[in-house]
C-alpha cells in the first residue's frame, strides 16, 4: 500500500491510497462545515443537485445514462453529523480500465464527470435548474417524513435531541420539515458555492491505478475559486444535566424502543473505546451476555460511543412492561463496571475484539478512505500496528475510571400503547 | 475428495470447490492482499423446509413455524458455554441468519482465522438443547418477532408474499409467532437438527486471506464422515395464480410504502442462474433513472430515489419485486404495466440495454473487492444449485431478445400483487 498525502489548493486535503488488490477506485469529497438549521437542508439539497445533473448531462436520465455507459459507476452524496459539524459527502466509484471491455479511461472520464458536477452544475441562470431541484426536494421532504418509519432510529434520533439540546448535535443532520421547505434552487445553489469556498475539503482516492490524472484535473478546477475556508475540530464535549431528563411517547408499536445517553468529562479516547466494547458493543459484553441471554429481556440491548461529543448511547428494544428491569440491569451493569468487576479475560477479549476492527481498515475501498480521514481529525496513529499498541496498554484501572466518568443525561422511551 | 478450480470469466479471480469426503461442499476463494476472511458454514434449511421425512418408511411431519430460526439461535450455546465466548478469544465477529431457504453461521476476522474456523466447525456439529435452554430462547426471539412487526419493510413484504402464494412456504413468517414458538421444545429441535444438519446438506464459504491446504486440513480434522440421507422434503402444489392483486395495512409511519410484485413460474437450479440474470436487468431497466418511466415517475411526484427493485427467488418460488415509497402505488404499478405491454410490444430499446448490460458487469466486477461479498456469492451458488461465475457468464451471453421473451412469458399483469403500508393518521 502507497499512501500520498498533498494539499490542492488552501484547506483543500488530498489523500492518495494505492492498493494493488483493487479492481476498482473511489474518490470521496468531504466538506466539512458548521452545522446549523439555517443551512444543513440547503447544504444537502445543493450537495445532492451536483450528482442527479450536470451542464453537459443537464437531466437525471441523461446522466444516470452516461453512468450506466461507464459500467454502472457510481456517483451519490450523502451527509453526516460528527459532533456539531456537518459532513457533506460527495464520492464515486468506478472499474479499473482493464476491466473496460470497450477500452475506456475510466479514471480519466470519471475525473472529468466529477469536475463537470463540480465546476459546471446544471445552475444555468444563478440557480439549480428548477425541474431536477424539485425532484430532490421532494426526495428530501420524503426522507424527513420517513424518520418515523423506523422505530429504533427515530427513537435514537429524538434522545440525542433532548441530549444535545442548545448545541448544533441536537439538530437533525438533513433538517426538519419546515427548513427543507423553505429552500429554493437559488438558495441551494448558493449554499454550495458557499461551501466550495468556505468549507474545510478532505478528498480521498483509492485505487489500484496512480492518482496522477485526478489530482492534475482537481487542482486545475480548484485554482479557479476564491477560497476563504477555516478548520474544524469535530469533537466538542457536551454539558451533562443536572438531573436526568426522562422522556417517555407513545405510538402504535409492539416494541418499546428504550434509549439511555451517558455523558463523560473522560478524554482518554482508548479507555472510553474498550469501556464501550465491554460494556454493550459486543457479544461478549455485559448487556448482550445479561440483559438479552440471563434475563431474556429482549432481542438487542447494546451501546455505542460517540466520541466526538464524549457520549454512550444504550439502546434495547423490550415490552413495556419490562423496561424499568431493563432499565435498572443495565445500570448495575454499569455500576459493576464501575467497581472494577472485570476480569483480566474480559478486557483481552475486548482488545482482541478492537484489534480485529482496527485491521480490517483497507480491506475495502471506503474503508481506506475513513482511516485517513479519521488520522487527521484525531490524534491517532496512522500506522494500525501502533494504533493497536495503544489499545494494549490500556489497563483495567482506565476501564474503571472510563465507567466512572459516565453520568445518565437522557432517558428517551418510545413505547407501545397502554391497552384500556 | 474431489477438488476442482473454477476461474471468473472476466477476472483473475478463482474458486476452488472441493466435495469433502463428509459429504460437505467446500468454497474457498484466496484473496491476495486482504486482511479479513469470511467463513459461512451454510445448510439448506429454512422456514420454508416445514413438513419433511427422514425416511421413506415415515410420514411426513409437519412442524410449528420459525423452528429453523429457533434452531439457529439454540446453536449458539454449547454444554458448558456461550459460543460467543468462545469467538471472543479469537477476535471474530460471529453471528447467524435464517432465510426461508437456508441457515447460514458465520465470522468475520483479521487474525486467527483457523482458530475461529474450528470453533465454527465444531459448535455447528455439537448441538445442545434442553428444557431450560429452550425456555429462555422463547422471550428474546418473541422480542425479535416484535422488532420485525414494527419495520414496515418486513410487514410489507410478507404481505405480499401472503398475496402472492397460496400453499407454498414462503407465505410464512421466517420467525413464526409467538404462539407457533412456545409449542417448539428439545426432541423437535433434535429432530430438526438431525434431518437437515447433515454435511450432505450443507457447505462452507470461505473468502479473503486464508489458505485452501491449511483450511481442508481444518476440514480433515472437524468434521466427520456423513453418510446419511439429506431429508425430503414435502413442497405444495403451488398454483401459477397470486392469491390476491391487493393487499394494504396500516402502520404508525411517516411515508407510505409500496412493494410490487410479479409471480414468476418457478425454475429449477439449472435454469435459476439464466432466470435470475435476466429478471435483474429487467428490474434494472425498468427501475433505473435514466429510463422513460422512471423519469416520468420521478417528475411527477409519484416516486422517489427509494424505487428500486429484487429478484427473490429458490425452490418454488421466483418473482420480480419493485418498491419504494409513494403516496400514489396505484399509480406505479399502471405505469410499469403500460411499460411491460410497450416493451412486450415493441421490444427493448437496445442502446438501453446495452447500457444496463455494462452496469450489471460493473457491479459484478466491483463485487469481487469483497470478502463479504465473495463468501455470499459462493453461498449462494451452492443454495442455488450453480457455479459461483455462472450469473456473470449467464450475463454476459444475454440478449435483448431474452429479456423481450423473459418480460412476455413471465411478467403478466394478472399475476401482480401490489403490498401497501399506509399511515395510520394523516400526515
Amino acid at each position: 500500500m502507497e499512501y500520498n498525502r498533498t494539499q490542492l489548493a488552501e484547506n483543500i486535503g488530498f489523500t492518495a491510497v494505492r492498493d494493488e488488490k483493487f479492481n476498482s477506485s473511489l474518490l470521496m469529497i468531504r466538506f466539512i462545515t458548521e452545522h446549523s438549521e439555517t443551512s444543513a437542508s440547503a447544504n444537502v439539497l445543493g450537495i445532492s443537485c451536483l450528482t442527479a445533473t450536470n451542464s453537459r448531462y443537464p437531466t437525471i436520465s441523461a446522466l444516470s445514462s452516461r453512468l450506466n455507459e461507464l459500467y454502472g459507476a457510481s456517483l451519490g452524496s450523502s451527509a453526516g453529523k460528527v459532533g456539531n459539524v456537518q459532513i457533506l459527502r460527495l464520492y464515486s466509484s468506478w472499474i479499473n480500465n482493464r476491466y473496460a471491455y470497450d477500452g475506456e479511461d475510466m479514471q480519466r472520464e470519471m475525473a472529468e464527470l466529477i469536475c463537470g458536477c463540480l465546476f459546471s452544475p446544471n445552475a444555468p441562470n444563478g440557480e439549480f435548474d428548477e425541474e431536477s431541484f424539485r425532484i430532490l426536494k421532494n426526495d428530501l421532504l420524503d426522507r424527513i417524513d420517513g424518520e418515523t418509519n423506523y422505530k429504533y432510529g427515530y427513537a435514537v434520533s429524538k434522545a440525542l435531541g433532548i441530549a444535545f439540546r442548545g448545541e448544533p448535535a441536537a439538530y437533525p443532520v438533513i433538517g426538519k420539515r419546515r427548513d427543507a421547505e423553505a429552500v429554493t434552487p437559488q438558495s441551494a445553489l448558493a449554499a454550495y458555492h458557499k461551501l466550495l469556498e468556505t468549507a474545510q475539503i478532505e478528498i480521498s482516492f483509492v485505487s489500484s491505478e496512480g492518482h496522477e490524472v485526478i489530482v492534475e484535473i482537481l487542482r486545475k478546477h480548484f485554482s479557479g475559486i476564491k477560497r476563504n475556508s477555516r478548520s474544524y475540530a469535530l469533537r466538542c464535549k457536551s454539558p451533562v444535566k443536572e438531573q436526568p431528563e426522562t422522556v417517555f411517547r407513545e405510538m402504535d408499536v409492539n416494541q418499546c424502543n428504550m434509549i439511555m445517553v451517558f455523558k463523560s468529562d473522560c478524554d482518554d479516547y482508548y479507555a472510553l473505546s474498550m469501556m464501550n466494547i465491554l460494556f454493550g458493543d459486543a457479544s461478549f459484553s455485559k448487556l448482550f451476555l445479561n440483559v438479552r441471554e440471563k434475563l431474556s429481556l429482549c432481542y438487542f440491548c447494546s451501546s455505542s460511543l460517540f466520541y466526538s461529543k464524549n457520549a454512550v448511547l444504550v439502546g434495547c428494544g423490550t415490552d413495556r412492561d419490562k423496561v424499568e428491569q431493563a432499565r435498572d440491569e443495565i445500570l448495575h451493569q454499569l455500576n459493576e463496571m464501575c467497581r472494577g468487576n472485570i476480569s483480566d479475560k474480559e478486557i483481552n477479549d475486548t482488545f482482541m475484539s478492537v484489534s480485529n476492527t482496527i485491521r480490517s481498515a483497507g480491506d475495502t475501498l471506503s474503508s481506506y478512505s475513513n482511516w485517513f480521514f479519521d488520522r487527521i481529525f484525531y490524534d491517532h496513529p496512522h500506522d494500525p500496528a501502533e494504533y493497536i499498541e495503544e489499545f494494549r496498554k490500556v489497563t483495567k484501572e482506565r476501564i474503571v475510571q472510563a465507567a466512572r466518568s459516565l453520568r445518565l443525561d437522557t432517558f428517551y422511551c418510545l413505547a407501545g400503547k397502554e391497552e384500556n | 475428495m474431489h477438488r476442482e478450480i473454477i476461474s471468473s470469466p472476466f477476472t483473475d479471480d478463482k474458486v476452488i470447490h472441493i466435495k469433502h469426503k463428509s459429504g460437505l461442499e467446500i468454497y474457498i476463494c484466496e484473496m491476495k492482499g486482504f486482511n479479513g476472511v469470511q467463513a459461512q458454514f451454510c445448510t439448506k434449511y429454512g422456514s420454508i423446509h416445514r413438513r419433511f421425512r427422514t425416511s421413506p418408511d415415515e410420514d411426513f411431519m409437519t412442524v410449528p413455524d420459525g423452528v429453523a430460526h429457533f434452531l439457529e439461535h439454540k446453536l449458539f450455546e454449547n454444554e458448558d458455554c456461550q459460543v460467543f465466548e468462545l469467538y471472543a478469544k479469537t477476535g471474530a465477529n460471529g453471528n447467524a441468519a435464517t432465510s426461508y431457504d437456508r441457515t447460514y453461521y458465520d465470522f468475520y476476522c483479521t487474525a486467527n482465522y483457523a482458530e475461529s474456523l474450528k470453533i465454527l466447525l465444531d459448535f455447528v456439529q455439537k448441538p445442545y438443547f434442553t428444557k431450560e435452554n429452550v425456555a429462555k430462547e422463547q422471550g428474546i426471539i418473541a422480542q425479535e418477532i416484535k422488532m420485525s412487526d414494527d419495520s414496515p419493510d418486513w410487514r410489507i413484504f410478507e404481505n405480499m408474499l401472503a398475496n402472492m402464494y397460496h400453499v407454498h412456504p414462503v407465505r410464512i413468517k421466517i420467525e413464526g409467532t409467538a404462539e407457533s414458538i412456545a409449542e417448539i421444545d428439545e426432541t423437535l429441535l433434535y429432530k430438526c437438527y438431525n434431518a437437515f444438519y447433515d454435511l450432505n446438506n450443507m457447505c462452507l464459504s470461505i473468502a479473503g486471506n486464508v489458505s485452501a491446504d491449511e483450511v481442508i486440513a481444518i476440514c480433515d480434522e472437524y468434521l466427520a464422515e456423513s453418510s446419511k440421507n439429506a431429508p425430503e422434503v414435502f413442497m405444495p402444489c403451488e398454483p401459477d395464480e397470486i392469491v390476491s392483486p391487493y393487499v394494504c395495512e396500516k402502520l404508525d409511519i411517516g411515508e407510505p410504502l409500496f412493494s410490487l410484485g410479479y409471480k414468476c413460474r418457478p425454475f429449477s437450479s439449472s435454469d435459476r442462474a439464466v432466470k435470475s440474470v435476466q429478471a435483474s436487468v429487467t428490474g434494472c431497466l425498468l427501475s433505473d433513472s435514466s429510463g422513460r418511466m422512471c423519469e416520468r415517475l420521478l417528475s411527477e411526484g409519484i416516486i422517489n430515489s427509494s424505487f428500486s427493485y429484487e429478484v427473490f427467488a429458490g425452490d418454488g418460488y421466483f418473482s420480480l419485486i419493485f418498491s419504494g415509497e409513494s403516496e400514489e402505488p396505484e399509480k406505479v404499478r399502471d405505469a410499469i404495466i403500460d411499460e411491460i405491454d410497450r416493451i412486450s410490444s415493441e421490444g427493448i430499446d437496445e442502446q438501453q440495454f446495452s447500457r444496463i448490460k455494462k452496469t450489471a458487469y460493473g457491479y459484478y466486477i466491483r463485487e469481487l473487492n469483497n470478502v463479504d461479498a465473495v463468501a455470499d456469492r459462493m453461498m449462494n451458488a451452492f443454495v442455488d444449485g450453480i457455479g459461483p461465475f455462472d450469473t456473470m457468464k449467464a450475463l454476459s451471453e444475454l440478449t435483448p431478445d431474452d429479456i423481450n421473451r423473459f418480460t412476455c412469458s413471465e411478467l403478466k399483469k394478472d399475476r401482480l400483487v401490489l403490498s401497501v403500508i399506509e399511515r395510520k393518521c394523516d400526515k
